[in-house]
């Protein structure tokens, strides 16, 4: 009975841990997207009502669900009134909070924070533009990521579970 | 919320500790404080200038004084624009930003035109805070020379050189009609293009104007005064600082609509008014039947006389 109990215990737990970084991979997916969300709503606020950063950082916030820490960080740091450039507050909230991306997906972001809010309307558009489609590009990579290892993961971890089940037996 | 705690943010952190053994009572006098790259930091009071001691406080030794380098420059244009610059193209053209409480920073830098107009400025080598301050009841002793003898309200431009309590002066005129200190309370249109009148906010103005004020915020003259004219109904028309033909026009069509208008100006004396062709036709249609001129001889606000539209002198002041 304490073999079957603990044979159990065993595929759940490997099964898991695969699952876990099939989650990963979906959840950095799922961070990209809705960081382009938070970009679109971003040169929406500056194109249109030429909003100032920190009010425009929090509007972004609201549409860019998990990504929206960097956003409202950002601005927080603005206004605290330090005298914080935008790149400066950008570069240190994308340093000081967790997203589910990888290393090259930040370095995009902080791209962003090279004179950010320091030039007129049109060439801020056009940077926030330019990130935001590489976030894209970078969103299609995870989805193909996803595709192909996240059933590997899955599996892996369930079959993991079972040999070291059948090894013990 | 006093002056200081409006004014701090937006001065660089290293000069707000330099700021910080000012008194009260050298805050209360406190009207201008200028940051000019690489030169030393000063203050103008009311009568007096001071610079900011390198150690803290104020001086009248140049060599004592703090000297504002260009990171602190930088800072402070950062926290005059919130760090978005692309939000404040219009006042870079214009060369000033309004700040909450109707403070001004005026800025002096390199003009980038286009098509022979200011498009921008770069390269920002001056800031000026200008301090706004409302002064209840300062216009009461001037007021009943604005009426004629049947206590109609005469149109009135209120002249002078910078830093004489124009605006001021206009803001109290305006919440006094507005509350019907002498006469009846009038239904008041402001244009305040410059968000210095009403220092508007999220829709409400952080000065008291009484509970008559209709506030266009940040709308040009001309255009502002037809559209309150035409939207409003209002029976006096308030702006500050005309100066264009299209300024003059507005005006004259509102005076002859029947709306008395309470405007401002700078000139130091009628005369000076008179040699200017937008006020020469301003004063061949008798837009104004009150000029008054202001100085600051006695403090801001001075009158120095009043004139109807023929600029014969009604009352010397002093």
């Amino acid at each position: 009975m304490l073999k079957v109990i603990g044979a159990v215990l065993i595929i759940i737990a490997s099964t898991g841990i695969g699952r876990l970084f099939a989650c990963k991979l979906q959840q950095r997916q799922i961070c990209l997207s809705q960081l382009q969300q938070g970009l679109l709503a971003l040169e929406r606020e500056v194109g249109f009502a030429a909003t100032p950063l920190p009010q425009a950082l929090n509007q972004a916030a609201l549409a860019a669900g998990h990504g929206s820490v960097v956003f409202t960080a950002a601005a927080d740091l603005l206004v605290n009134g330090e005298g914080l450039s935008a790149a400066e507050a950008f570069t240190q909230s994308i340093a000081e909070n967790q997203l589910a991306i990888s290393s090259t997906d930040r370095q995009i972001l902080a791209d962003l924070s090279s004179g950010l809010g320091l030039s007129d309307c049109d060439d801020q558009l056009k940077k926030i533009e330019l990130i935001r489609l590489r976030l894209q590009s970078a969103e299609s990579e995870a989805k193909e990521q996803y595709a192909s290892w996240g059933k590997i993961w899955k599996n892996i971890g369930w079959s993991v579970g079972a040999v070291l089940v059948l090894m013990f037996i | 919320m006093s002056v200081a705690m409006q004014i701090l943010p937006y001065i660089p952190p290293s000069l707000r500790s330099l700021l910080t053994p000012l008194t009260p009572v050298e805050w209360q006098g406190l009207e201008e404080i200028r940051l000019n790259l690489n030169l030393p930091v000063s203050c103008r009071f009311h009568d007096n200038e001071a610079f900011i001691a390198s150690v803290g406080g104020l001086t009248d030794e140049s060599r004592q004084a703090h000297i504002l380098d260009k990171k602190e420059m930088e800072q402070c244009l950062l926290l005059l624009s919130q760090s978005s610059f692309y939000a404040l193209e219009e006042e870079l053209r214009r060369g000033y930003i309004t700040l909450p409480g109707g403070h001004r920073a005026g800025l002096c830098g390199r003009a980038v035109l286009t098509a022979g107009q200011v498009r921008t400025l770069k390269e920002i080598s001056a800031v000026n805070l200008r301090l706004a301050r409302q002064v209840n009841d300062v216009s009461l002793s001037l007021l009943p020379a604005l009426f004629d003898k049947y206590y109609n309200l005469c149109s009135t431009l209120l002249v002078s050189p910078p830093r004489a309590g124009k605006t001021t002066l206009l803001r109290d005129i305006a919440r006094q009609l507005a509350c019907g200190r002498l006469t009846e309370p009038l239904r008041v249109g402001i244009v305040d293009e410059r968000s210095e009148i009403a220092a508007m906010r999220g829709g409400i103005s952080q000065l008291d104007l009484g509970i008559r004020c209709d506030i266009l915020d940040g709308c040009p003259k001309a255009e502002g005064l037809m559209m309150l004219l035409r939207s409003m109904s209002p029976q006096v028309l308030i702006c500050d600082e005309i100066g264009s033909e299209a300024d003059a026009a507005a005006l004259i069509e509102a005076a002859n609509a029947g709306v008395k208008v309470v405007a401002s100006a700078h000139a130091a004396a009628c005369e000076e008014l008179a040699d200017r062709p937008v006020f020469a036709t301003l004063l061949q249609a008798q837009a104004f039947q009150r000029l008054v001129v202001l100085s600051r001889r006695c403090g801001p606000g001075t009158v120095e006389g009043i004139y109807d539209q023929n600029l014969q002198l009604l009352a010397a002041g002093g």
